[in-house]
């Protein structure tokens, strides 16, 4: 091959490559390392979408358990909110939502304190696996009135994360948004300790056919109440992604910050807690440093904070979805990666330390 | 309008260690599933897609 290459293209088409390299951050990188970029994500998405693919495959192992959720649900959903009214008017809309996740950068960065002994005066949304441990650090209603938890996940295991006297104290004010396939003891759990039950569904089949369930329960669901159906959101599979799109969707803030959203490990994290996915799943006899141990769970910088961190497939998974979706987010939503580590970096993700961005948009 | 790549030549031997390493850390579709089968976690996760309407993928108003 010469040393050389000649090549021809239009102006138009060139203008098209500068704005593409500009866009994808790599602006004043060369040209071999903006092409290597490329490349690679063309690499990735393919494998996204096989993961993706797999991991649906699995829906129908538990699909009749989400039937049955919904229809023990459905008499409380045509009593009940839907999602749709936590809308508040335009001049009530908090400019900011913490989104908040309970990665292990949380007690790394100590940010539940941190917000806790704030002024911040914007929205936030717990992740419901994290709630008992914010009303612990002190961020609870009372001071942070604009308080949300999300729930998506439709198994029995999230009653826990309603057992607590903390939600007991401050249900009443506390705003609950719930999937209509929620496992039906885990709102009772919350009903019970008055936490206000707002439901929506969570999006997985509605363009399969019009018998797709999301449709027929659609249906059910207007048949009584909520002549305008209930919103539909997509959760990437998981709650956090879920969170962050309830903060844009819904509640329609601007700003949208995530704490402990880190869908990766930390390097000093125990092994057994990695490779069961923080112990929500069977431990696996997988080595560290067998090939398959590095295929699994792969070590990956994050450049905007120049960290590194351990995914797991699952979060590998998690973390394509929600980039993806955060790329294709509309221009008014600016997503702010406060983490400060974890897998979530790349187009329309400004990363800022959480203390930066609680100087910004707390009440002086 | 006329450009020109200028090749930069690399080691034959280093070049293909890399891609073999590539290929080597590529999650397959089997180990995936063999990991999430093993882990109980099957169900609990799905991504919603549509190829006919990809706004949708951003959520829906009213279903």
């Amino acid at each position: 091959m010469s040393d050389i290459v000649d090549f021809s293209i239009t102006e138009n088409t060139f203008s098209k490559i500068l704005a593409s390299k500009k866009q994808s951050g790599l602006n004043d990188k060369s040209w071999d390392e903006w092409f290597n970029f490329i490349l690679k994500d063309t690499k990735s998405l393919n494998q996204k979408q096989l993961l993706e693919q797999t991991a649906n495959n699995f829906y129908e192992e538990s699909f009749e358990d989400w039937v049955r959720n919904f229809a023990i649900n459905l008499p409380k959903i045509w009593e009940d909110y839907s999602a749709r009214d936590l809308v508040l008017d335009e001049s009530k809309i908090p400019s900011s939502a913490i989104v908040i996740g309970r990665g292990p950068s949380l007690k790394k960065f100590n940010h539940l304190e941190m917000l806790s002994e704030s002024n911040y005066d914007g929205a936030i949304i717990c992740s419901d696996g994290i709630l008992i441990d914010v009303l612990e650090a002190g961020i609870t209603p009372d001071k942070f009135s604009n308080f949300y938890v999300v729930t998506i996940d439709p198994v029995e295991k999230i009653k826990m994360y309603y057992d607590h006297e903390l939600i007991k104290k401050y249900g009443s004010k506390i705003n609950g948004i719930f999937s209509t396939i929620t496992y039906p003891e885990v709102v009772k759990t919350a009903r019970e300790h008055n936490v206000k039950i707002h439901w929506l569904h969570t999006l997985f089949d509605y363009f399969e056919s019009k018998k797709s369930f999301n449709r027929v329960s659609g249906l059910m669901v207007r048949a009584v109440n909520h002549q305008h159906g209930l919103p539909g959101i997509q959760t990437g599979g998981n709650v956090g992604t879920a969170a962050w799109f309830l903060g844009w969707q819904i509640l329609k803030c601007k700003n949208i910050c995530l704490i402990g959203i880190n869908h990766g490990w930390e390097d000093d994290d125990p092994w057994d807690l990695i490779v069961s996915h923080g112990f929500d799943a069977k431990s696996q006899n997988i080595e560290r440093d067998s090939e398959i141990g590095k295929k699994l769970f792969p070590r990956i910088l994050n450049p905007d904070f120049n960290t590194y961190c351990i995914m797991d497939p699952i979060f590998q998974y998690y973390s394509n979805a929600l980039k993806e979706f955060i790329s294709r987010s509309p221009d008014w939503v600016n997503t702010i990666n406060a983490t400060q580590g974890g897998s979530i970096f790349g187009k329309n993700i400004q990363p800022m330390q959480f203390t930066d961005f609680l100087e910004k948009f707390s009440s002086s | 309008m006329k450009g020109n790549f200028n090749i930069k030549k690399i080691d034959e031997l280093e070049s293909s260690d890399n891609e073999s390493v590539d290929e080597k850390n590529e999650l397959t579709e089997s180990e995936f599933e063999d990991y999430i089968r093993k882990s109980g976690s099957a169900g609990s996760f799905m991504v919603f897609r549509s190829d006919d309407n990809k706004e949708s993928e951003l959520g829906m108003d009213e279903v």
